[in-house]
């Protein structure tokens, strides 16, 4: 079972690029890229940073596969 | 990339260090005859074309590799000594040097008893290639390295 996220969607919903992303969270593009891709599952605190950019609880976020709607 | 592009450098650096030695090997057999023999008019004989291409290579290399350090950190000896390789930007690239880490101690465990039995080989070979146990002890460093490189190659991307 992985776990997914919606990285992408949000940062488009909030206009911003994958640099700028890794930026506010202090982490290379390189990392979003991954993560976007489901290829990097982040720590708590990456969650937490990313979470608090998007103002959503992390479990908004980060899901797992079977509790995809 | 960078972790590659340093990786590469001590590849050869360590390949140029080996090929320094092998010659040295020779001088030390030479300096051996000359105190069996001090009648003879010299002490040893030896090719400097290696030591030369190490130094000015090596040398090269490591001011490169110091400089681009220094510009990324604070700490004088961090940028001295700490491998460029370790010089993470993030919880990823530490999760990648930890992957590189475990699959490079790994291929240590699977390498030195090869290596050993390689060495047995020495007595056939001392004649033409008496530098042979430098050159395998060489393999060690390179496969860890190697093996380093291709897992942090495999989990970057």
């Amino acid at each position: 079972m992985e776990i997914k996220n919606r990285v992408r969607e949000l940062r488009a919903r909030h206009n911003l690029t994958q640099g700028e992303l890794a930026d506010d969270v202090d982490v290379t593009r390189q990392t979003i890229v991954t993560l976007e891709k489901g290829n990097y599952v982040p720590s708590l605190m990456l969650a937490m940073k990313i979470a608090r950019i998007f103002k959503l609880p992390i479990e908004e976020i980060f899901y797992w596969e079977d509790d995809e709607v | 990339m960078k972790a590659l592009r340093n990786g590469f450098s001590i590849i050869i650096m360590l390949i140029l260090f080996g090929w320094a030695m092998s010659v040295f090997y020779y001088v030390s057999i030479d300096i051996v005859e000359f105190f069996k023999d001090p009648s003879r008019d010299y002490l040893f004989e030896v090719n400097i074309m290696p030591f030369i291409a190490f130094f000015i290579i090596g040398g090269f290399v490591a001011f490169l590799s110091f400089r681009h350090k220094k510009r990324n950190s604070k700490e004088f000896s961090k940028a001295l000594w700490l491998p460029e390789e370790f010089a993470e930007n993030d919880e990823r690239e530490q999760l990648i040097t930890a992957r590189a880490c475990r699959a490079a101690y790994i291929s240590m465990l699977y390498a030195f008893p090869v290596i050993t039995v390689l060495l047995l080989f020495y007595p056939f070979v001392s004649e033409t290639i008496p530098y042979y146990p430098i050159i395998v002890f060489s393999l060690l460093p390179l496969t860890q390295i190697l093996t380093y490189l291709i897992s942090w190659q495999k989990n970057y991307g």
